[in-house]
């Protein structure tokens, strides 16, 4: 009878687990909606539908960097430590061979033969042609409405202007706090250099609403957007979110937007992942 | 087309200070200045009275009633000294780079008053430095020294002298948002006598900057007076601004 009773359980248990899709390991599913509870975003009262996705819990490491592409370009060295110095590019082509490594769809087509014609940007001398596989479940970079979405707290959200915090010391590495003492006065990259900042390793500050570490701050994070800033004629790169060791307080804000070139680098430049749900 | 040069290992120190007072090339050196009393003039507002604070650390920031400050010290030795309201002394010796002032955050278009009552030794830039974000502009404003290197855009005339306007493009390197490609604006004048109250007019540098710049103007950051010298240099500044 007893032995019955725990078949019967046991058939309970996987069929549940079953009717669910488990979240992958350090990521969070963030639940989708249309609206933005987060009245600092810039979406905030526009009609914007975000799908559910998982989105990674923290930063790229260099660990899962060198994982996957088997060098670690990073200016500061540690397992731990999110991985920077990486061009849009570089990103991108991490997504792809990783969903390859882990039996997922490829969610990018990169064609490096071809120039991307919208890219007028004489700086990015690599230009590759990048389009996207729409159904794949494979890994990709989170558009920026989704970041800011995520960052903000999702539906959960309590309209902090950092990722989890209205208190930038609170959520985010950047520029004051990320060396041997605090920073005060004018952001001089003088002193920061002097003040030996540099990343830190993910997941050290407190985590947002949704539990997502370091949307606020330690490396800025790439998006799949374009950005063309007011007064240029053309795109001139792609979005940056979160702000990072380097920058001033208001770059961590969730609203701040900035590009860099696609091919741009930087010791505060790196992404986190994301997949369809 | 140019590269993306950011440097693979950061914390080595290597020419891409755009971040301060990159005072790209002709470093002029106004040496043997004289060194003469302050006549601190009064400012309207922001001046505050009695003595703030008394010879701060070598090299730190803070923020003193309302005015904030930095001093940035490479090798050799350095200190700053706080009078009242916008009036600040640095003393240096043999230091391969100091960079120190005072200043607003945010910055305007206001016309910035200034009287550097002594100046001894050697220097590199004294003037009015700033940044804005969206564009992101980083701007200088030689009123001794000289701040030059990219390309000559043209000359303003501002507070009854001549000023030359150069812009280079940064790419790839630090700033206020971190890694970016920007534009600097560098106007360099270079003849300010000292011991007298003198403005800089920033509306004039700003509108020629809008105009010809090709790149806009952007939200106004910090925006400050300072000094910055490098290369093996010792000296002394004493001054206010307002």
């Amino acid at each position: 009878m007893s032995r019955l009773l725990i078949q019967v359980i046991t058939a309970m248990v996987v069929a549940s687990a079953c009717s669910q899709k488990k979240v992958p390991d350090n990521f969070v599913l963030v639940n989708g909606g249309e609206t933005f509870k987060n009245t600092k975003s810039n979406y905030y009262g526009k009609s914007v539908t975000i799908p559910d996705f998982y989105l990674g819990k923290y930063e790229v490491t260099q660990k899962e960097w060198l994982e996957v592409m088997g060098n670690n370009p990073s200016a500061f060295k540690g397992h731990k430590l999110p991985v920077e110095m990486v061009s849009w590019y570089d990103c991108v082509e991490y997504c792809n061979k990783r969903s390859i490594k882990e039996g997922l769809q490829p969610y990018y087509n990169i064609d490096r033969n071809k120039k991307d014609a919208y890219n007028t940007n004489d700086l990015d001398s690599i230009k590759w042609s990048v389009t996207i596989n729409e159904k794949a479940n494979g890994y990709r970079l989170p558009t920026e409405a989704e970041w800011e979405y995520a960052a903000g707290g999702g539906q959960l959200s309590k309209s902090y202007t950092y990722s989890g915090s209205n208190n930038v010391d609170e959520a985010a590495w950047y520029w004051k706090n990320a060396g041997n003492k605090y920073l005060t006065g004018y952001w001089a990259w003088k002193l920061l250099e002097k003040n030996n900042n540099k990343t830190k390793p993910v997941g050290s500050k407190y985590p947002n609403e949704l539990g997502l570490y370091d949307m606020s701050g330690n490396v800025r994070e790439w998006c799949w957007d374009w950005q063309q800033p007011e007064g240029t004629a053309a795109p001139q790169g792609r979005t940056w979110k979160g702000g990072g060791w380097i920058g001033a307080d208001f770059c961590c804000a969730s609203s701040f937007r900035a590009s860099l070139e696609a091919n741009g680098k930087g010791p505060d430049q790196g992404f986190r992942v994301c997949r369809g749900k | 087309m140019k590269s993306n040069t950011f440097l693979p290992e950061v914390t080595r120190k290597v020419i891409f200070g755009a971040a301060t007072f990159m005072l790209v090339a002709t470093a002029s050196i106004f040496s043997g200045c004289n060194k003469k009393s302050t006549s601190a003039p009064e400012a309207a507002g922001e001046r505050q009275s009695g003595f703030v604070k008394d010879d701060a650390t070598t090299e730190d920031q803070g923020t003193i009633n309302g005015w904030f400050w930095s001093l940035y010290r490479e090798g050799g030795s350095a200190s700053i000294t706080h009078g009242s309201g916008g009036n600040f002394a640095i003393s240096y010796s043999n230091v391969n780079d100091v960079v120190g002032g005072k200043g607003w955050n945010p910055g305007s278009a206001r016309t910035v008053g200034y009287n550097v009552g002594a100046l001894s030794g050697s220097y590199n830039f004294v003037g009015v430095y700033g940044w804005t974000t969206n564009p992101l502009i980083e701007y200088y404003v030689a009123e001794k020294g000289s701040v030059t290197g990219g390309t000559y855009i043209n000359s303003i005339s501002s507070d009854g002298h001549s000023y030359s306007f150069y812009k280079q493009q940064r790419v790839n390197a630090p700033s206020i948002i971190g890694t970016a490609t920007f534009w600097q604006y560098k106007d360099t004048w270079g003849g300010a006598p000292t011991a007298q109250n003198r403005s800089v007019n920033m509306a004039n540098h700003i509108n020629n900057w809008r105009s010809r710049g090709g790149q806009g103007f952007g939200s106004y950051n910090y925006m400050i007076f300072a000094l910055e010298a490098w290369g093996n240099k010792s000296g002394y500044i004493n001054a206010t601004t307002w």
